[in-house]
């Protein structure tokens, strides 16, 4: 059987709400009642969207900012959930459930992060856990695809933490590069075939199912156990 | 009688355990991390509802046990 805390009912203000780009919105929302969160990096909250709805939006801000929840959703597939959230505005009142989810870091030697899009999100919470505050001196990859390069957001953010910390790389992969883009495009599957990968790791994935479904082929293949295979699907 | 029949469509659940969590008396997670129904009267139906609404996937659907409407997911 298992045991999870039981998530509770939050209400929240938006204090902001930025756009990325014509695709990734960030929302910023501050809790009001309670007005403190407990959550591990990687969960997620479920928004009601209005008419009894509700949609799932992995948190990206790290625990230890208690007082609010940052999100980060890709708003073109014009649905409920992306319309709710693209309309909106600083001092909107929303209400969710949290926390939510399994998806969280373990207790692997090393550490490969694979994302997609704004499957970004809850990798960005567990980068700034480990990294930012618990100082954890483990071995981590991130690799990010995007298909273009104004799709890209938290760039700087990334490679900041890239420079800050030698445990940590990272490398922004898109798959349809303008024309002399000095890194590396493609895949991001075809990135994690090149890594060295065994049974010391774990992989979090976080993105479009076929990447996630490829990615842990690839590194089943090299030896990463079926248990160290963590993924969230629900993007 | 419980209120609610609960239907766990099985392919769609991705075993992110946000069922449990609300009500682990109801819904729990078979060996395959598959969420499948405990006791269908095992917590209040509030509860046993906010589990299903709180399932990323819509994996679970929520039925009036008198009169077999679906409660849950609402039709768009």
């Amino acid at each position: 059987m298992i045991f999870m805390v039981k998530p509770q009912s939050f209400r929240g203000k938006v204090a902001d709400h930025i756009l990325f780009n014509d695709k990734f919105q960030y929302l910023h929302i501050e809790l009001t009642e309670p007005n403190q969160i407990e959550f591990t990096a990687g969960q997620y909250i479920s928004v009601a969207i209005g008419g009894g709805e509700r949609r799932s939006y992995s948190i990206a801000s790290e625990p230890q900012l208690n007082h609010a929840v940052q999100l980060c959703v890709d708003v073109t597939p014009q649905g409920k959930g992306a319309t709710f959230l693209k309309n909106l505005r600083p001092g909107d009142e929303v209400e969710f459930l949290a926390p939510l989810g399994r998806f969280v870091v373990e207790s692997e030697a090393k550490l490969l992060f694979v994302a997609t899009g704004s499957g970004i999100t809850p990798i960005r919470s567990m980068l700034l856990d480990l990294l930012q505050y618990k100082k954890d001196p483990r071995e981590m990859r991130l690799l990010w695809g995007v298909r273009q390069v104004n799709e890209l957001f938290w760039l700087e953010h990334f490679r900041k933490l890239h420079d800050l910390y030698e445990n940590f790389t990272f490398m922004p992969i898109l798959s349809k590069p303008p024309e002399r883009w000095p890194i590396v495009s493609g895949h991001v599957t075809g990135e994690v075939e090149t890594l060295s990968l065994d049974s010391s790791w774990g992989t979090y994935l976080c993105g479009n199912n076929l990447m996630i479904e490829e990615v842990c082929q690839v590194a089943a293949k090299k030896g990463v156990p079926k248990e160290q295979l963590h993924f969230e699907k629900f993007f | 009688m419980a209120k609610y029949k609960i239907k766990i469509l099985k392919d769609k659940c991705i075993g992110a355990a946000s069922c449990v969590g609300i009500a682990p008396e109801v819904y729990q997670l078979d060996d395959k991390n598959i969420a499948y129904v405990v006791k269908e009267d095992g917590d209040t139906p509030e509860n046993i509802l906010l589990g299903a609404q709180s399932c990323p996937t819509n994996a679970i659907e929520i039925y009036d046990t008198e009169t077999n409407e679906k409660i849950w997911p609402v039709s768009s």
